[in-house]
C-alpha cells in the first residue's frame, strides 16, 4: 500500500480544487497566448516562439527540483503551493512589464554583441511565471498522483478553456488589455483555492497580490510597439491619423490616413515619361498587427487612373476585354481596380478576412474613402479565402488575378517565419486552372526582391508542375481547351509568358489553351514599352550558356567567391539569364538538375509544404552559420533549428540533473530509467508533433492561422483532458488497454496523414461555423485517445510507488513537448506535414513496448 | 549528511548553472554566428538590362542596352597606395581641401589630430575601416578614400552604440532608423561616382552621415528627410558641426519633407541616393534625374542589401532609357559584405 502524501485534511481532488487548479491552467496557457500576442503586435512574432518554447522549460526545471529535492517540497507541501500561487500573478505582471523594456532587437541580432543577453533577459523574465506555474501544477499532480487521470483533465481542459477564454477575449479587447484575461482567471483559480483552505491569512495576501498584479499590470505598458515595427513609420508621418481601429481574433487592424502613404507595386520605370503626375493621397495604410503596411486605395478619377495601366497587374487585359474575373485576394483593392479599370465585365473577389471586409464595407471613413468598391454593381465579394472558394466553385472566369496576395509572406525583408502559403501551391494553381474558361487566363504577379532568387523560383517550378498535372487532370481538360497529353510535352511551352522588373516584380500568365502569336507580340510589346524584361514567351529561343556552370557559380559566390573572380564572359550571373535557364529546364519537364544544382532549395509548393520558407537545404545549414547576414531573410527557419538545439540540450541537461546530483542514489538503484525516458519522450514529442500538424492541415479549411491555433488547441486539450479522465476506468487494466488505444491512435494518425487534405478540401465551402465543428469533430478521435497513454504511465509510476519516477516522467514529457513544438515545422518544411503525423504514429507505437517495461515491478539493485 | 550537503551545494549552484547553460548556448549559437568567420557572401553581382527581351529578334521600338558606368578596379588594395583622381583636384570645394596624407596610419592620426581635432582612438578606427573598406572593393577611388577619412562617422552615431562606430554593421539611431554601415555607404558612395560640379540628392537624411561623406565630393548636396524629430535633430546636428571645425556641412541644404517628390526646386540632379523603403522607383525622382544620370537603391533585408543601379539615358532615336543593373553591372563577383578583417577580433571590431 503506497503511504499518503497528502499535507492536509482537504481531498487534493474535490470539485472546487479541481476547478481552482483548471483556472490556475487556463491562466497559464492564456498567458502563454497573450505573450505571443504581444511579440506579433509589439515586435516580431517567431522571436515570441522562440522566447516561449524556451521559458516553458520553467515546467522541466521546476520537475527536476522536484525530483531532487522531493523529501523537502513534500515536508512542505502546503506553504510552497500557497507560495506559488500567490505569486504567479505579480510574476505574470512584473514579467512582461519588464520584457518590454528590454531593448531587444532582432535586426541586430547578428551585428550586436548585446543582443543576446537581451534575448537572454526575456528568457529569464517569462521563465519566471511558468515556473511559479509548473511549481504549483507538479505539486498539485504529486498530491493527486492516485488519480492522475482526473487531476490532468482538470489540468487539460482548464488549459483548453483558458485558450478558449483568450480567444473570446479578442473579440472586445485590445491586444494590451488581453492581459486581463489570464489575471482573472488567476485570481478566481486562486480564490477558489485558498477558500476550500479557509485561511484568511493568505486570502488577504491574495488580495495584496492581485492588487500589485493590477497595479503593474495596468500602470506599466503591456506592450512596447518597436520602431521598427510597419506601423511605427506610419505614426512618425506628420499628417498621420488613425482613422480605424478594430480587434478580433484574425488581428489588430489599423487603418492610417497621410498623405505620405504612396503604393504602385511593380510600376513600370518609364511611367514618368507618361504621366504627368501620380495621384496624390490615393491610400490609406493599413496594417494587421502593426504589420503593413496594405494599401487602400482610394476611387480615382479617369485622370488619375491612368497610371494602373503601368502595373503589371494590368497585363492579362491587355489580352481580355469586358473579361469575367476573379481576384483572388481583395487585400487593398489595387487588383479590383485594375480589373474595373481595364473594362471588366464583372469581377468577383474574394477576402478571408472579415475585418477588412469590415472596414471596407461599414459606410465608416475607410469604405467612403474607397468609394465603397465592394458595393459597386460589378463586384461581388465572397467572404472566403480564394484559393478556397476556387477549389470548390463551379463557377468559370475568363481571368483570374493572384496579385501579391499574401504579400509578407514573398519576398519580404527581416526574416519570415514559417507560415503556411496555401494560395500559391500546386493544388491551388490547379484548381484556378480548373476554374478557367476556355482560353481563360491565370496572371501571378509577386515581389521579386531577391538577388539570387528563391521564392520566384518555387512559385515557377510549382505553376509549371501544375500545368504539367492540368494537361493531365480530366476535369480540368474538360472545362477548357487544354491539350491532350498525346500532344507532347512541348506543348506546355505555349501556355506560358513571364516578365519580371530586377528587384521590382514578377508576372507569370499562364493561358489555358496556350497563347497565339499576336497575343504574344502583343504582349512583348507591351513589356518593351513599359521595360519589363520578358523571361520566357512561347516560340522564344533556348538560353545559351552551361546551366551547371552558372549554377556553379551561385554555389561559389557563397562558399568559394575567389573562384568566381576568374568566371568567364560566357557564364551570365544576371537574374534574367538564371530565370530563362531555370524555367527551360522546368518546361522540358526537367525538375530535379535545377532543385538539386541551385544553391536554394527551389522545391514547388504543395498543400502538404506550402513553404517559401526553408530555402536554405539542410545539407548547407552548417554552412551557412558564418553567413548569416546574407542569408537574414531565413531567420525565421533557421531559428527554429537554433531553438531545437537548445530545446534538446535543455531537456536532456533537465533530463540528467537529477542522475548528476541529488538523486544519483537512488536512480542508481532503481531499474526501468530507459524505459521511463523512452515512454515519456514519445509522448511529449508525439503530441506536439499531431498537435501542430493538425493545426498545419485546419489551416486549409479554416483559412486564419490564429483561429485554426485556437481552436486546435482548446480542442486537443479539452479532448485529451477527457481522454486521461476517462483512463481511470482503466486503470485495472492497463495493458490491454494500452495496446488498444496505442494501435487505434497509429492506426487513426496514418489515416489523417493521406486523407485530412481531401476532408478538409470537401468542408471548404461550407459555412465557417461548420467548418470549426467539423474540425473538432475530426480531432475528437486522435486527442481522446492521446490523453489516455500518460494519465495511464503516471498512475502506473505512482501505483508501482516510483514516486521520483513520477515526477522525473513529468519532467521529460513537458521539456520534450517543447522540443517537438520546434521539430515539427522543420520536419514539415523538409518533408511535410503529413511526415509530421506519420511520425507521432509511429511514436505512439514506439511508446508501447517501454511501457510493458516501465509496469515491471521495482527490483531494488544490490 | 554528506548527501544534504551535496544537494545544499547543488541548490546554491543550480542558478549558476542554468544561467551558464544558457548563456553558452546563446554564446554558441550568436556569438559564433557573429563571429570573425562571418563570410556573408551577399548576393553575387548582377546586370540587369530593363527591357530585354529573349527572342534575339527585333521588336518595334527596340531599345539598345543602356549605357553603364563600369567601376573601375583598385590597382591596389591599401590605404595610402590607391592613385590619386585627378578630376578630384581640378576643382570645387574637393582641391580646397587640403591634400590628405594616408600612407600610413601613423601619419593619418596625426595630420587629423592637428589638423581637426579628433580622436585618436576613432582615428584609428576609422582608418582600418577605410583599409577593409578598400579590400572589399567598396571603395576603389583616391577622391571617396579621402571623403570617407575626412568624415567623423563617430558624430553621426548615437550615445548608447558610439563604441561600435566603424564596427561592420548598421547601427540604430532611434525613430526606427538606423546608420547604414560604413561598406554600404562606401559602396553607395563610389556607385555614383559624384563628379565635383555635380548635383546630389539623398531621400533619406537619417543620420546625415551619407551626405556629409558627399559633401567632400561636392558643394551641391540635397538631402530630405520624412521623419520631422529626426530631420531636426540632423539638421541641428550639422550646424553644430559646421560651427566647431567642419564648415563643409554648413553647404548641405537639407528639409524636412515627403522624399517622394523629389526636390523640385533644385532639380534636375545628375545623382539620386534613396535610402527608404518604397514598393517602386518614384516617378517624380526618375523625372528629376539627369539625362546620363545615376540612381541608387539599397534592396533587400539589413545587412544583405543589393545595390540597385537606375540610370536614365537617351537612345539615338531620342527615347529615354530607364535600366536597372547590379552596381558591378553583372561581371565582378564581389561578395557585398566583406569576408573578414585581417586585424584580427570580429568583423565588426
Amino acid at each position: 500500500m503506497m503511504q499518503t502524501i497528502t499535507p492536509d485534511e482537504h481531498d487534493p481532488l474535490s470539485l472546487s480544487t479541481c476547478l481552482a487548479v483548471a483556472l490556475v491552467s487556463g491562466a497559464i496557457i492564456a498567458y502563454e497566448l497573450f505573450v505571443m500576442r504581444v511579440f506579433a503586435n509589439g515586435g516580431w512574432s517567431h522571436f515570441g516562439s522562440t522566447v516561449i518554447s524556451i521559458a516553458m522549460f520553467g515546467f522541466g526545471f521546476y520537475s527536476t527540483a522536484l525530483c531532487i529535492w522531493k523529501e523537502y517540497f513534500k515536508k512542505r507541501l502546503r506553504p510552497w503551493v500557497s507560495a506559488s500561487l500567490l505569486l504567479l500573478g505579480p510574476a505574470m505582471a512584473i514579467a512582461n512589464s519588464g520584457a518590454q523594456k528590454v531593448p531587444f532587437n532582432p535586426i541586430f541580432l547578428v551585428s550586436d554583441p548585446a543582443q543576446k543577453y537581451y534575448l537572454a533577459a526575456y528568457f529569464l523574465l517569462y521563465f519566471l511565471p511558468f515556473l511559479l506555474g509548473a511549481m504549483f501544477l507538479g505539486l498539485f499532480f504529486l498530491m493527486g498522483q492516485r488519480d492522475f487521470g482526473k487531476a490532468y483533465f482538470a489540468n487539460m481542459t482548464g488549459s483548453g478553456i483558458g485558450g478558449m477564454a483568450i480567444f473570446g477575449g479578442m473579440y472586445c479587447l485590445l491586444p494590451e488589455r488581453l492581459f486581463l484575461i489570464p489575471v482573472l482567471l488567476w485570481v478566481c483559480g486562486a480564490v477558489l483555492w485558498l477558500k476550500s483552505r479557509g485561511s484568511r491569512k493568505e486570502l488577504a495576501l491574495l488580495a495584496v497580490s492581485a492588487l500589485l498584479t493590477a497595479a503593474v499590470g495596468l500602470y506599466f505598458p503591456q506592450i512596447n510597439v518597436s520602431q521598427y515595427k510597419g506601423v511605427s513609420y506610419a505614426r512618425n508621418f506628420p499628417d498621420a491619423h488613425r482613422v480605424y481601429e478594430s480587434a478580433s481574433p484574425f488581428g489588430y487592424l489599423e487603418v492610417y490616413s497621410s498623405s505620405y502613404f504612396h503604393f504602385a507595386p511593380g510600376l513600370s520605370d518609364v511611367a514618368m515619361l507618361y504621366l504627368d503626375k501620380m495621384p496624390e493621397k490615393a491610400y490609406l495604410g493599413m496594417y494587421i498587427d502593426g504589420d503593413g503596411p496594405v494599401g487602400l486605395m482610394k476611387k480615382l478619377s479617369e485622370s488619375e487612373a491612368e497610371y494602373l495601366e503601368f502595373l503589371p497587374m494590368s497585363m492579362p487585359y491587355l489580352l481580355k476585354k469586358a473579361a469575367e474575373v476573379l481576384v483572388m485576394q481583395f487585400g487593398g483593392g489595387i487588383s479590383t481596380n485594375v480589373a474595373l479599370d481595364m473594362g471588366a465585365r464583372h469581377v468577383t473577389v474574394a477576402e478571408g478576412n472579415p475585418m477588412v471586409i469590415e472596414a471596407l464595407r461599414d459606410r465608416n471613413f475607410v469604405s467612403r474613402f474607397t468609394g465603397a468598391v465592394l458595393e459597386n454593381p460589378k463586384v461581388r465579394l465572397i467572404q472566403n479565402e480564394g484559393r478556397i472558394y476556387v477549389g470548390q466553385t463551379e463557377e468559370k472566369f475568363d481571368v483570374i488575378d493572384l496579385s501579391l496576395a499574401d504579400s509578407t509572406g514573398l519576398s519580404m525583408s527581416g526574416g519570415s517565419s514559417i507560415y503556411e502559403k496555401y494560395t500559391y501551391t500546386k493544388e491551388t494553381f490547379l484548381s484556378c486552372m480548373r476554374a478557367l474558361r476556355k482560353d481563360g487566363l491565370l496572371a501571378v504577379t509577386v515581389w521579386n526582391k531577391e538577388d539570387p532568387p528563391k521564392s520566384t523560383l518555387k512559385l515557377m517550378n510549382t505553376l509549371i508542375r501544375a500545368a504539367g498535372d492540368a494537361r493531365n487532370t480530366k476535369d480540368v481538360r474538360d472545362a477548357g481547351n487544354v491539350r491532350e497529353p498525346s500532344e507532347g510535352p512541348d506543348e506546355i511551352r505555349h501556355d506560358f509568358f513571364i516578365a519580371h522588373t530586377y528587384l521590382s516584380t514578377l508576372t507569370v500568365l499562364y493561358k489555358k489553351g496556350g497563347f497565339s502569336d499576336d497575343e504574344v507580340l502583343r504582349l512583348r510589346k507591351y513589356c518593351k514599352r513599359m521595360s519589363f524584361e520578358t523571361i520566357y514567351f512561347p516560340g522564344c529561343p533556348a538560353p545559351k550558356g552551361s546551366l551547371d556552370r552558372l549554377f556553379g557559380a551561385y554555389v561559389n559566390a557563397y562558399f568559394a567567391p575567389q573562384e568566381n573572380e576568374a568566371l568567364g564572359e560566357e557564364v551570365d550571373m544576371s537574374a534574367g539569364s538564371l530565370y530563362r535557364h531555370v524555367v527551360e529546364r522546368f518546361l522540358s519537364g526537367d525538375f530535379k538538375s535545377v532543385e538539386k544544382g541551385y544553391v536554394f532549395n527551389v522545391d514547388a509548393l504543395t498543400n502538404d509544404r506550402p513553404y517559401f520558407a526553408g530555402f536554405v537545404k539542410f545539407p548547407d545549414i552548417p554552412r551557412f552559420v558564418d553567413k548569416l547576414e546574407a542569408i537574414s531573410d531565413e531567420w525565421g527557419y533557421l531559428l527554429l533549428w537554433a531553438t531545437l538545439l537548445l530545446s534538446v540540450l535543455f531537456g536532456l541537461a533537465l533530463m540528467l540533473l537529477p542522475l548528476i546530483f541529488g538523486s544519483k542514489a537512488f536512480f542508481s538503484r532503481r531499474s526501468g530509467k530507459l524505459s521511463v525516458i523512452l515512454y515519456f519522450l514519445c509522448l511529449g514529442v508525439g503530441y506536439i508533433l499531431v498537435e501542430i500538424g493538425m493545426i498545419g492541415k485546419t489551416v486549409l479549411c479554416l483559412g486564419n492561422a490564429t483561429v485554426s491555433v485556437a481552436v486546435l488547441v482548446t480542442g486537443m486539450l479539452v479532448f485529451s483532458g477527457l481522454g486521461s479522465y476517462a483512463s481511470g476506468r482503466f486503470a485495472s487494466r492497463a495493458g490491454s488497454t494500452m495496446i488498444v488505444v496505442c494501435s487505434s491512435l497509429a492506426v487513426v494518425l496514418f489515416l489523417y496523414a493521406f486523407s485530412l487534405d481531401r476532408l478538409f478540401e470537401l468542408a471548404g465551402s461550407w459555412p465557417y461555423a461548420a467548418r470549426i465543428l467539423f474540425c473538432l469533430l475530426l480531432l475528437f478521435p486522435p486527442a481522446f485517445l492521446m490523453g489516455f497513454p500518460f494519465a495511464i504511465g503516471m498512475v502506473t509510476l505512482s501505483r508501482l510507488q516510483k514516486e521520483r519516477f513520477f515526477v522525473w516522467a513529468w519532467g521529460i514529457n513537458g521539456s520534450f513537448s517543447v522540443a517537438g513544438s520546434v521539430l515539427a515545422p522543420v520536419i514539415a518544411v523538409s518533408f511535410g506535414l503529413s511526415t509530421v503525423i506519420v511520425i507521432s504514429a509511429l511514436l505512439y507505437l514506439v511508446a508501447l513496448p517501454s511501457f510493458f517495461r516501465l509496469r515491471m515491478p521495482e527490483r531494488q539493485a544490490g | 549528511m554528506e548527501l544534504q550537503q551535496r544537494i545544499e551545494e547543488a541548490v546554491k549552484s543550480l542558478p549558476i548553472i542554468s544561467i551558464t547553460i544558457l548563456a553558452f548556448f546563446f554564446g554558441l549559437s550568436l556569438t559564433v554566428l557573429a563571429d570573425e568567420g562571418i563570410a556573408p557572401a551577399g548576393s553575387p553581382s548582377i546586370q540587369e538590362t530593363a527591357g530585354q527581351d529573349t527572342s534575339g529578334e527585333k521588336l518595334p521600338e527596340e531599345n539598345p542596352p543602356a549605357e553603364s558606368a563600369k567601376p573601375e578596379a583598385a590597382e591596389k588594395s591599401v590605404l595610402g597606395s590607391v592613385p590619386v583622381d585627378p578630376a578630384v583636384l581640378a576643382g570645387g570645394t574637393v582641391a580646397k581641401l587640403p591634400k590628405l596624407p594616408h600612407a600610413s596610419m601613423q601619419e593619418f592620426v596625426k595630420y587629423m589630430k592637428n589638423e581637426r581635432k579628433e580622436d585618436e582612438k576613432f582615428l584609428e578606427l576609422r582608418y582600418k575601416r577605410g583599409n577593409s573598406l578598400i579590400r572589399n572593393k567598396d571603395l576603389y577611388r583616391e577622391k571617396e578614400i579621402r571623403a570617407f577619412l575626412m568624415t567623423p562617422r563617430e558624430k553621426f552615431c548615437r550615445k548608447w552604440n558610439l563604441k561600435r562606430a566603424y564596427d561592420h554593421a548598421f547601427l540604430d539611431i532611434g525613430h526606427g532608423v538606423t546608420i547604414s554601415g560604413p561598406h554600404l555607404v562606401g559602396r553607395m558612395t563610389s556607385a555614383i561616382d559624384v563628379q565635383p560640379t555635380d548635383r546630389v540628392l539623398e531621400i533619406g537624411t537619417g543620420s546625415g552621415y551619407q551626405s556629409a561623406v558627399l559633401s567632400y565630393l561636392t558643394d551641391q548636396v540635397f538631402t530630405i528627410e520624412i521623419i520631422e524629430a529626426l530631420a531636426g535633430d540632423t539638421d541641428k546636428l550639422y550646424t553644430e558641426l559646421a560651427g566647431s571645425g567642419y564648415p563643409e556641412y554648413a553647404k548641405i541644404k537639407r528639409k524636412a519633407d515627403d522624399g517622394y517628390y523629389g526636390w523640385e526646386e533644385f532639380a534636375p540632379f545628375d545623382k539620386i541616393i534613396v535610402t527608404c523603403g518604397i514598393d517602386h522607383i518614384p516617378p517624380p525622382l526618375l523625372k528629376q534625374l539627369k539625362i546620363g544620370g545615376i540612381m541608387v537603391i539599397p534592396v533587400g533585408p539589413p545587412g544583405a542589401q543589393i545595390l540597385l543601379k537606375v540610370t536614365k539615358n537617351k537612345d539615338e532615336e531620342g527615347n529615354f532609357v530607364i535600366a536597372r543593373e547590379d552596381i558591378y553591372h553583372g561581371r565582378k563577383k564581389v561578395p557585398f559584405v566583406p569576408f573578414t578583417t585581417k586585424e584580427g577580433g570580429t568583423h565588426f571590431k
